[in-house]
């Protein structure tokens, strides 16, 4: 592993082995309805509660990678993961299922990019053979946690994002699969002044941009270097304000830069600006992105998720929202 | 070290001001229309209490009550918040918006218990209602007794 600036390259190639995504009934029924292994219309997923729910959908996911990849809990060497909510609980308890090591990630929405970065710099070094990675979102948790009741008649501006109900899990490994990790740039957490929890998108914004022009930077591409950049979730208005922070550092491509938020639902779901959370980015990597690189069509990626790190509390004080972003690299084995 | 971009933070957010314009001529027109069309179904059925006999007292009382309780059934069915989306104001001020902060919130806590949950969260929202509007009546009296 070699460091440039803030950028670690893997020059061993950790695998991304492959993922699974179960979803619910609303993702099903967006434009990549397609990704998801398992669609669900009850939220509660048979359980009591929301966030029991949560759990299941995140355990369903997990099971199901394993499962489609003939492996089981023992072959995995950790465990990594995270959510939204408070103590990442959903992390915690999902793992209790596994009794298997394991490391639990907050990042907001980001937690995909912190997750696959710290995998594959365990696997570049040797430590570990393969490592599971996994991350949820889930409205209904989401919303209770961060504004007010569901049923409660409060007015979203448009450009407000829905939190997508989706758990994915992807395992990380040393040679198995053809598509593997080249490049990690961890992002720096950076505040530009913004107060309104419900314009993340234009929070997170700048971070993406920061992240991506550094990783550029570091590693000395140019501009279209790659097929296709992904940003998490700043929705539809988020990745407009990302591209033009971009053009004015001279990265004037725009046509490959999606925000994999925008692309989970269509505007005739009413889901304002698009879907947030962090299984967004997990969402169009394992269906979206992972097939095109084994097919051929893309040949290098750079997915960039981004959150948003503010708390209920935080907002209540009036705080602004501190953001990050982290970009991985993607790349088909052999296009090195 | 991490890249800075050239936009700064004053720039940026001047960008956002011109974006982020709400359409205020169209939210308050909405607002008015359907807020009012709530108080006028409420003064309606003051009207049809009175003519059934009730006194004004009782007549107003069993308004409340009857708006109230639509509040309840419309949130309870899911449909009061998107009433709220398009209304904001008109749903959230009168009566009936009231009834909506309490029971949306008493249904979304019934998960954490009947005592702590219910009991205590249904009034995270309507809260401030209760503690300001006796405040408000215990100073209007105050004034109203030494004046």
């Amino acid at each position: 592993m070699t460091r440039r600036g803030e950028t670690f390259i893997l020059k061993a190639l950790p695998r991304i082995v492959g993922g699974y995504m179960v979803g619910g009934e609303k993702e099903g029924k967006g434009p990549l309805g397609s990704v998801f292994d398992e669609i669900y219309r009850d939220h509660r997923f048979g359980k009591d509660t929301w966030e029991q729910g949560e759990i299941e959908m995140t355990s369903l996911a997990i099971n199901g990678v394993l499962r489609s990849h003939g492996l089981d809990k023992e072959d995995i060497n950790l465990f990594m993961g995270g959510d939204l909510l408070n103590q990442i609980v959903v992390a915690n308890f999902v793992a209790r299922s596994y009794d298997r090591p394991f490391i639990g990630l907050y990042g907001a929405c980001s937690t995909m990019g912190e997750a696959l970065g710290i995998a594959g710099m365990f696997i570049e070094a040797a430590f570990m053979e393969r490592v599971l990675v996994f991350v949820s979102s889930h409205y209904q948790t989401a919303e209770r946690q961060y504004r007010t009741p569901l049923e409660y008649g409060d007015q979203y501006p448009a450009w407000k994002q829905w939190t997508a109900t989706a758990a994915g899990a992807f395992i990380i490994g040393q040679t198995e699969g053809e598509v593997g990790l080249s490049s990690v740039t961890f992002g720096s957490v950076s505040d530009w002044h913004i107060r309104d929890a419900n314009d993340l998108g234009a929070a997170m914004a700048p971070a993406a941009a920061r992240t991506i022009h550094t990783h550029h930077s570091d590693l000395q591409l140019t501009d279209g270097y790659y097929d296709a950049i992904f940003t998490g979730d700043l929705g539809r208005e988020g990745i407009k304000l990302t591209g033009e922070l971009l053009a004015r550092e001279g990265y004037l491509d725009r046509q490959t830069l999606f925000d994999c938020g925008a692309m989970l639902f269509d505007r005739e779901q009413q889901t304002g600006s698009g879907g947030s959370g962090c299984s967004c980015a997990a969402a169009v990597l394992s269906g979206y992105i992972l097939p095109r690189l084994k097919s051929g069509e893309y040949k290098k990626v750079l997915l960039v998720p981004t959150g948003a790190l503010l708390s209920p509390t935080t907002t209540l004080q009036g705080e602004t929202i501190p953001v990050i972003a982290h970009a991985l690299s993607l790349a088909r084995i052999g296009e090195n | 070290m991490p890249r800075q971009l050239k936009t700064t933070v004053g720039e940026y957010k001047n960008t956002l001001k011109q974006r982020r314009r709400k359409n205020k001529t169209r939210n308050f027109l909405v607002a008015f229309f359907v807020g009012g069309a709530i108080c006028l179904g409420g003064q309606f059925l003051n009207n049809l209490f009175s003519l059934l006999g009730l006194e004004q007292e009782m007549s107003s009382t069993a308004v409340a009550i009857v708006l109230i309780f639509i509040g309840g059934i419309l949130t309870g069915l899911g449909w009061y918040d998107e009433l709220g989306q398009f209304a904001g104001a008109g749903a959230a001020v009168p009566i009936t918006g009231f009834a909506n902060a309490v029971v949306a919130a008493a249904m979304e806590f019934r998960q954490e218990g009947l005592v702590l949950g219910v009991g205590a969260r249904m009034y995270s929202l309507a809260g401030p209602v209760l503690t300001f509007g006796v405040v408000s009546a215990f100073l209007v009296g105050l004034i109203k007794t030494i004046f």
